[in-house]
């Protein structure tokens, strides 16, 4: 699984631009899925069909895109100027390079004076950065990138110890999840989907709509969340890598049904399953989507715990990813919904 | 030049008040489309058939309504207190004519003298400052000519000069005159045509989500009067879009990013056709193709922008040519399948 | 059930139901609405629905949401206290309150939120106010075992007649479900064209999903929201609203203003003291979502002082008024030619 992971979180698809992400996925599901479609806003929606009479159907949910950056402006002698996609900290671009398909980008820090420079450095923000590309004019610059051009983090994927880093681990560690929750089911009793989402980062485009048509029993938010396990992190939470996948009670954007948290919390039980109780203190998942969907899902979060999201060094604990493929399997297996 | 821009832009439509902006509206449209429905909430929409069946539907929308403010309180004084509709900076307001409420009373915002002030010489004023005169001593005596929840809209009367507009609500009733000028001008040949004339775009995109319950469009178009911040206060790679460099479009907003496919054929449309236009610089701010996205079934949408400098105050000024720009823009992708077939693109 | 308006109140004040939590409310309410409807069902997004069937000849919806603010156990530490993470909760509320902790078993427990004595504090401390970062909850007097990340929290605050007005937790927004159960009661007795669909909707306080959901699945021709408003407080630049004084009908964009009219109309011919407000952007009502879906909004508000305080304090008589200016607006409707909604 490791292999899919660094093969999925390795291709640049920001936000909008989730196509070359979401061909892989399809192409690692192949044989193993009895059909898909694109929807209209360009979910991935993939499914196995169930052969109880009348199956009830479960959705899991990954967003398919990361973070990013586009480029907003040229200056004469070939300087990109950029606007975040999706929540990107700009403190996070600094030291760290940028790839627009084949460029790459440094970002570097306006300042004409060693005090503005230095303040500008302390308070960085998309307008005092800028991206070199290394041209010498606007010329050179339009023949390799445009404005409108997305661009991702230039980061890799590796290993240190059970730990698995990469760029955009949110939220690819959830597409590798589901993928691998797929291909390890034959034949479920009842239908289930997988929904390979776009524009999460944005604004929870992808979810919004991809359950519209489907109207599924229940839906699952795969997706990572903070952790409180490094040294003077958030004191009023409890999330720790390690110790297996969390089930999300609340976050800044939804508060999970208490159906699906139950199914999820009888699912890890039955198996032996670790798992952690999760409250976010910020942030929101495409669960809150899905409740807000037509008459309304059942919807919940199975959060992936996950050091440094949104940067481009994005961490999490394999054991934690192995358990959420064995959980999901056995929520799609149990007919708790 | 725009036959319709003129009485557009004096119509008052602050969002939720757009009645008089739709009425017009339809009363001219009416006679060149094949049905009309106006939802429960004010939103407008008008359809031309190409007569086939089953055939594919294109979505054009513009919002009729604008930023304004709304009567609060009536004060001991006379004056009353107002809240803005929509985003107003107050630092527009001062020193203003304004027209108020459903009898449509002059009114004024004056600020008190430079020789009386002090600290608030040299600070924006606050909400608290801004009142509004309608020539009332008492509260009783206002009382009978407003009511809470009343609007109070600016008044601008629109100029006209070589390759300028100038006036208020050109976000969005510039949009709004865009789709009169294609009702007018296109015959739908092998989709249907649905127009949108959608209220409450400024107070949080709130109208255009419900027009998708009459129609499930294949693909949508928005048409935005949006910022130009082409000033020499403003460093140039901030500007957003200059005037006279034709219609902007935009690849990222608020809570959207474009559909890479329609952004795409847009912009082919108009290199074939060689019309100028400009990508826009900046990516904050939302507009209706947002909602669209993300309601019901989703509906994957472009923006064409006709840039517009001072926008959400009672003086700001377009250019003629962009505009025509636009409207020549919008016409070509209107009369080809390009844009509609887009969007199977990745099917 | 026939309880007095206030007997509801009180029941329903003490009922516990946070956002997505609210089943012992919707039990509450089910047997309160015995005999003054002719179905009540859950929906998928745990609104509960109660049909007053008229003549069919449309449908009006009313919204009154059911959940509450609350809190969340966001960590248990090593020395057996727990942290907070709050829903419209105010941290300044939070020193020397008793509180539920709602356990996943369905059992309640003790918990006290400590403050250090004036004898330990310093000149610097006593000039802070403590947030959920620093407020702690102390549960030695319960078995702490039982507890678990993500259990509710809530105020534990019996509702009290001080006077003409009632204090207690919650009646933001039990009160505006008292108002719709009056409305039902009253309807039961007179003839109505219009299908009246009463929502008690769920998550309100964390964005009317609820709302927006119910609305969806209905599709109603009219809806009424009903929810507190802030009485009793002078707000720079808003007119004032009293306590007592009767509901409050709100004009703004998200409202249609011939719905406001409309309401005003009713209240005017059944002879009901009204106040009004304007609201010149959304609402923070279920208003709000219920006009994403299209549908002709109106908004009713009962005047509350103290919101999202264990004690909110509202008026009986108002509650009474607002269900009857309901009923009153229902029984409007038949004068009406129904417009046409659609193609």
């Amino acid at each position: 699984m490791k292999e899919l992971i660094k093969k999925i979180a390795e291709i640049s698809a920001p936000s909008g631009r989730e196509l070359p992400v979401l061909k892989v996925i399809l192409a690692e599901l192949e044989n193993y899925i009895d059909g898909y479609r694109f929807d209209s806003v360009g979910n991935l929606i993939v499914w196995k069909k169930g052969y109880a009479e009348n199956p009830k159907k479960l959705l899991l949910d990954g967003h398919a895109d990361e973070i990013g950056v586009v480029i907003t402006n040229i200056d004469e002698k070939g300087f990109l100027r950029i606007d975040p996609v999706g929540g990107v900290n700009p403190l996070m671009l600094l030291g760290t390079t940028i790839r627009f398909n084949g460029t790459i980008g440094i970002v570097s820090m306006e300042g004409e004076t060693a005090k503005e420079l230095t303040d500008n450095y302390s308070k960085p923000s998309f307008d005092n950065l800028f991206v070199d590309i290394g041209v010498n004019s606007k010329a050179e610059a339009l023949s390799k990138v445009h404005i409108g051009m997305f661009g991702t983090y230039n980061a890799g994927y590796c290993e240190f110890e059970d730990k698995i880093v990469s760029k955009s681990l949110d939220d690819r560690i959830a597409c590798a999840i589901i993928i691998q929750v797929f291909k390890e089911i034959r034949q479920p009793e009842n239908d289930l989907y997988g929904v390979f989402s776009v524009q999460e980062e944005v604004g929870l485009v992808g979810a919004s709509v991809a359950a519209f048509d489907i109207k599924p029993d229940m839906a699952v938010a795969i997706d990572v969340t903070a952790y409180s396990d490094t040294p003077k992190t958030f004191k009023r939470m409890d999330i720790n890598l390690g110790n297996g996948p969390a089930i999300k009670v609340k976050d800044k954007a939804s508060i999970s049904d208490e159906k699906v948290v139950n199914a999820l919390i009888d699912a890890a039980k039955s198996e032996g399953i670790p798992y952690q109780m999760e409250v976010l203190i910020f942030g929101g998942t495409n669960a809150a989507g899905y409740q807000m969907t037509g008459a309304g899902i059942k919807s919940g979060t199975l959060s992936i715990p996950c050091r440094y999201v949104h940067s481009p060094h994005e961490m999490v604990s394999y054991s934690d990813v192995q358990n959420a493929v064995k959980l999901l399997k056995k929520l799609a297996l149990s007919n708790k919904y | 030049m725009s036959k319709y821009l003129k009485d557009l832009c004096e119509l008052n439509g602050a969002s939720g008040n757009e009645k008089a902006v739709r009425e017009h509206i339809k009363k001219i449209i009416e006679s060149k489309v094949d049905t009309i429905i106006e939802d429960p909430i004010g939103n407008l929409i008008a359809i031309k058939k190409c007569g086939k069946t089953d055939a594919k539907k294109l979505l054009l929308m513009a919002h009729t309504d604008e930023v304004g403010l709304m009567v609060t309180s009536i004060e001991s004084d006379g004056r009353l207190a107002v809240q803005p509709v929509g985003g107003v900076d107050p630092r527009v307001l001062l020193g203003k004519r304004v027209v108020v409420g459903e009898k449509s009373l002059n009114g004024v915002i004056g600020y008190k003298a430079i020789h009386l002030q002090k600290e608030d010489f040299s600070t924006p004023p606050k909400w608290n400052s801004i009142r509004v005169e309608i020539g009332c001593n008492t509260k009783e005596e206002a009382e009978k000519q407003v009511e809470l929840g009343d609007y109070v809209h600016f008044y601008s009367p629109f100029e006209e000069y070589e390759n300028r507009y100038v006036g208020k609500a050109f976000d969005d009733r510039a949009g709004c005159a865009v789709l009169m000028e294609i009702i007018e001008k296109v015959t739908p040949q092998n989709f249907d045509l649905y127009f949108a004339f959608v209220v409450q775009e400024e107070i949080g995109l709130r109208g255009s989500g419900a027009v998708l319950k009459h129609v499930r469009p294949n693909a949508l178009l928005v048409f935005e009067g949006t910022t130009a911040g082409d000033n020499p206060e403003l460093k140039e790679e901030r500007w957003s879009t200059h005037l006279d460099n034709g219609p902007a479009l935009s690849y990222l907003q608020s809570g959207y990013v474009i559909n890479e496919l329609l952004f795409n054929s847009v912009r082919k449309t108009a290199e074939t056709n060689q019309i100028p236009y400009q990508m826009k610089g900046r990516t904050v701010g939302g507009t209706d193709a947002t909602r669209a996205a993300r309601t019901y079934f989703g509906v994957p949408g472009a923006v064409i922008n006709v840039p517009s400098r001072y926008i959400h105050s009672p003086v700001s000024v377009i250019s003629k040519s962009d505009f025509s720009y636009v409207v020549e823009l919008a016409t070509k992708v209107v009369c080809s399948d390009d844009y509609i077939n887009a969007v199977e693109g990745w099917k | 059930m026939n309880l007095s308006a206030k007997e509801m109140l009180v029941r329903l004040s003490a009922s516990y139901g946070p956002p997505g939590r609210e089943k012992e409310v919707r039990k509450e309410i089910t047997d309160m609405l015995e005999g003054f409807s002719d179905e009540v069902y859950e929906d998928s997004s745990g609104n509960l629905i109660a049909l007053k069937k008229g003549n069919s000849r449309g449908k009006v919806m009313f919204s009154t949401h059911m959940d509450e603010v609350c809190m969340l156990v966001s960590k248990i530490t090593d020395g057996g206290f727990l942290r907070l993470e709050g829903i419209g909760v105010d941290p300044k509320l939070l020193p020397s309150q008793k509180v539920n902790i709602h356990t996943r078993s369905g059992e309640v427990l003790r918990g006290v939120v400590g403050m250090l004595a004036p004898h330990l504090q310093t000149a610097e401390t006593r000039a802070k106010i403590s947030t959920f970062d620093e407020l702690f909850v102390d549960v030695s007097m319960s078995d702490v075992s039982k507890i678990s990340v993500g259990d509710f929290v809530t105020f534990d605050a019996p509702a009290v007649e001080i006077g003409k007005n009632l204090y207690g937790k919650t009646l933001d927004d039990r009160a505006s479900c008292v108002a719709s159960i009056i409305a039902l009661q009253k309807l039961s007795k007179i003839r109505h064209e219009y299908d009246v669909y009463a929502v008690f909707s769920s998550r309100e306080e964390i964005g009317a999903f609820g709302a927006k959901t119910a609305a969806f699945s209905i599709d109603p021709d009219y809806a009424i929201a009903v929810d507190v408003t802030h009485g009793n407080e002078n707000t720079e630049n808003y007119s004032k609203i009293e306590v007592g004084k009767g509901p409050v009908i709100t004009y703004g964009p998200v409202i249609p203003r011939e719905i406001s009219k409309k309401l005003a109309s009713a209240a005017e011919k059944a002879g009901i003291a009204i106040q009004k407000d304007a609201a010149p952007g959304r609402t923070g009502t279920d208003a709000d979502q219920i006009q994403l879906d299209g549908i002709a909004v109106g908004l009713i508000s009962i005047p509350q002082r103290y919101m999202h305080n264990p004690y909110e304090m509202i008026s009986v008589k108002d509650v009474e008024e607002t269900g009857r200016l309901l009923a009153e607006f229902v029984s409007s409707l038949d004068y009406d030619v129904k417009e046409e909604k659609s193609v």
